[in-house]
């Protein structure tokens, strides 16, 4: 167990130096993948909007 | 013989299950199992000629010859011959850390490098010109003495080890297992998913249908260990598998898009191209090739099981020649396939000594290696390769003699060089994955170690279960932060799930909802507090069910799932599948659509009957016949919960 907190500790070390060298900007992680679109446009907007209104 | 399921939406199918005697510990295990012992035996005859050595230079040599030889005898000895004890100490903290550095990153050169480096250093120093009599014996001493008193530790834990075998033969493995047949039933279950269930794929899919040199959304640590882009990608892989097994496998479209391109990033360098560095500082070798090398199960054998799922639920486009290439550069790449990978895959397990072969080189986790056979197992179904009847049985006798402690927990990583093996990666986070991805080769060690778990180790408590306390059960692989319980409820959800044991699941998947804030953006949604990667494994236990990796890896889709309609397309993220099924004559889907407001969309339906006549319930249309090639399109308005029927005209109950 000693070993395992001191490996991460190690990698965990390792990293925030990396972060600090790079001014703390480095890879920072998102949250999210930006919304993808796949497939053919197939969404009619008239249709789409109409829709709206009714729910409105 | 039948049982019915213990209950849930997840379980709710009559499943044929066997009654097995689980397999009993061995209260007789032997002090050192046979590989390791002889992986000992040599090392420990390296190590006794240069202990040897440098007791024959301390021994007849004078001044510097014997400050040398102590150095040789134990690393640091060279200090301590010459009365600098602090230095000595020095010495050995830094050799722990590059013993360290090599478990991690498999540079076997750190302590050599150390070693040899501080060995070096000090016999060129002038106040290391002579050395103390009684130093030079403690430093003769010392080496014989850890290893006397490692063995004899080793012997005390044996024996209690193997007491507790003994009871737990007589107590919790008493009773014989429920094991599921393959398949678990003759038309496996296919649940709705929900609009939550819903939410939390699209952040999957959003992280897959990137472009293929984005990893927006990925968690970007190191490249090394458990928080690595290409665990990310697998379980990527594994969670869209199970939402397309499970869910939706009448359903190809934007999933098998995903999927796929979740397995085309792994030919990224920043995936792949640690590989290079670990062959040169763990093998000395200058090689990259990722696939063509005796260690990197960590890469060949997740790969295999990402590809071998796609390929179980979609086309065989990875095991065309150069489906699967690792790109260097514009001038150097690597082409393989999924039998290339398999391939290299049984050559490993036919060359290494302990059969389960390296991630990182020389170090052996059984845990990767279970993705290894699982890829043989589903190349059998589906290429018919004989690798994994061919050593089935030497891989079962290496996780059942090598990797498993007399107690029946699992070694979770052993040193192929030295034999030796780390007491505290045996903990309850390397199991739970362990028993999940052993479960359709070897469901009877597979339900073993979960008996064992849930007797032994889990604990229930405040109306929730809990792993035990340790800092292992409470680290988040995918981001290395400490503290939380989540990543270990989520590992302890999806094996739970496989294994049969619904209540255990459901309460460690609401736990995980209690404890974690819901994240939203863009119609996706993730737990707050837990790493990408957690997300994903979360989406395994989430989409799983009992049995259902099982099913997927050894017997695949029923026939009449394979060539039956499909969903072919459907524009993401305006139609999401919140089920997709077929009987083999009609399709039965539930669609909800991805945006607020109502929209009109179109659907192709493939794998028809040319030219036949078909029913659309729930398309504009009403029937369409399907063209030359199969295909149908249809026209649908999806503004909730939308159920669509695709039936043969003369066809209908």
């Amino acid at each position: 167990m000693v070993c395992c907190v001191m490996a991460m500790a190690v990698m965990s070390g390792l990293l925030k130096l990396r972060r600090v060298l790079r001014g703390g900007r480095a890879e920072a992680s998102t949250a999210f993948a930006p919304p993808a679109r796949y497939g053919a446009e197939t969404v009619e907007p008239a249709e789409r909007a109409q829709r709206a209104e009714v729910a409105a | 013989m039948t049982a019915l399921g213990a209950g849930g939406a997840h379980d709710a199918a009559v499943r044929d299950v066997d009654y097995v005697q689980l397999p009993r510990l061995d209260a007789h295990a032997p002090l050192l199992t046979p590989i390791a012992r002889r992986a000992m035996a040599r090392s420990g005859a390296v190590l006794a000629a240069i202990w040897t050595t440098g007791l024959l230079l301390a021994t007849l040599g004078e001044g510097r010859w014997q400050v040398v030889g102590a150095g040789l005898m134990v690393p640091g000895g060279q200090h301590l011959a010459s009365g600098h004890a602090v230095h000595a100490l020095i010495s050995v903290l830094a050799l722990a850390v590059a013993v360290i550095i090599w478990w991690m990153i498999g540079a076997v050169v750190a302590p050599v490098v150390v070693w040899v480096g501080d060995l070096a250093l000090a016999a060129t120093m002038s106040h290391h010109d002579h050395a103390e009599p009684s130093s030079v014996v403690a430093a003769a001493v010392a080496l014989p003495g850890v290893v006397l008193l490692s063995l004899g530790v080793h012997a005390v834990r044996h024996a209690r080890r193997r007491r507790t075998a003994a009871e737990l033969n007589a107590s919790v493995l008493a009773a014989p297992a429920a094991i599921t047949r393959v398949p678990s039933s003759p038309e496996p279950p296919v649940r709705e998913a929900s609009a939550e269930d819903l939410e939390r794929l699209r952040f999957a899919l959003d992280l897959a249908l990137q472009p293929l040199e984005a990893f927006d959304g990925f968690d970007r640590r190191d490249q090394f260990r458990e928080a690595a882009l290409r665990y990310q990608l697998c379980v990527l892989g594994y969670g869209l598998a199970a939402y397309g097994a499970n869910v939706a496998p009448a359903f190809s479209g934007h999933l098998a898009a995903a999927h796929a391109r979740s397995i085309e990033k792994f030919s990224d360098k920043r995936v792949w191209g640690y590989w290079a560095l670990e062959n040169a500082w763990g093998r000395l070798s200058l090689k990259r090739d990722p696939v063509d090398n005796g260690d990197n199960v960590m890469l060949t054998g997740w790969q295999g099981a990402t590809v071998g799922m796609f390929e179980s639920l979609h086309d065989d486009r990875f095991s065309r020649p150069g489906g699967l290439t690792y790109r260097w550069s514009d001038d150097e790449a690597y082409g393989y396939d999924l039998p290339g990978v398999v391939d290299s895959i049984v050559a490993n397990f036919e060359r290494s000594p302990f059969t389960l072969y390296s991630c990182e080189p020389r170090w052996i986790y059984p845990v990767c290696n279970t993705f290894a056979i699982n890829t043989l197992l589903m190349s059998r179904r589906l290429h018919g390769s004989d690798g994994f009847d061919r050593l089935q049985g030497q891989v079962r006798d290496a996780y059942a003699e090598e990797f498993h402690r007399p107690d029946g927990r699992i070694i979770g990583v052993r040193n192929e060089d030295l034999g030796l093996s780390w007491n505290m990666w045996a903990g309850e986070a390397v199991w739970l994955p362990t028993v999940f991805w052993l479960h359709p080769a070897y469901p009877d060690l597979a339900h073993r170690s979960w008996r064992l778990m849930r007797e032994t180790a889990l604990q229930e408590r405040d109306g929730g279960f809990h792993l035990p306390r340790g800092l292992a059960n409470r680290v988040d692989g995918g981001t290395y932060s400490f503290g939380g319980e989540a990543f270990g409820l989520t590992l302890l959800a999806m094996a739970a799930r496989e294994i049969g044991d619904e209540e255990v699941a459901a309460r460690a998947l609401a736990q995980v909802d209690d404890a974690l804030p819901t994240l939203r953006s863009g119609g996706a949604a993730r737990y707050d507090g837990l790493s990408t990667q957690g997300n994903l494994y979360h989406l395994m236990a989430r989409f799983g069910r009992a049995s259902g990796l099982r099913d997927l890896v050894a017997h695949g889709l029923p026939e009449a799932w394979r060539t039956g309609p499909r969903l072919a397309e459907a524009a993401y993220p305006d139609v999401l599948v919140a089920r997709a099924v077929t009987d083999g004559a009609a399709l039965r889907c539930v669609l909800r659509p991805g945006v607020d407001d109502g929209l009109r969309t179109l659907l192709t339906i493939d794998r028809l009957v040319p030219g036949r006549a078909y029913l659309a319930a729930g398309s504009l249309e009403g029937q369409v016949v399907a063209d030359a090639d199969g295909r149908a399109t249809l026209t649908v308005d999806l503004a909730g919960r939308h159920e669509l029927v695709v039936e043969p005209i003369g066809a209908v109950a």
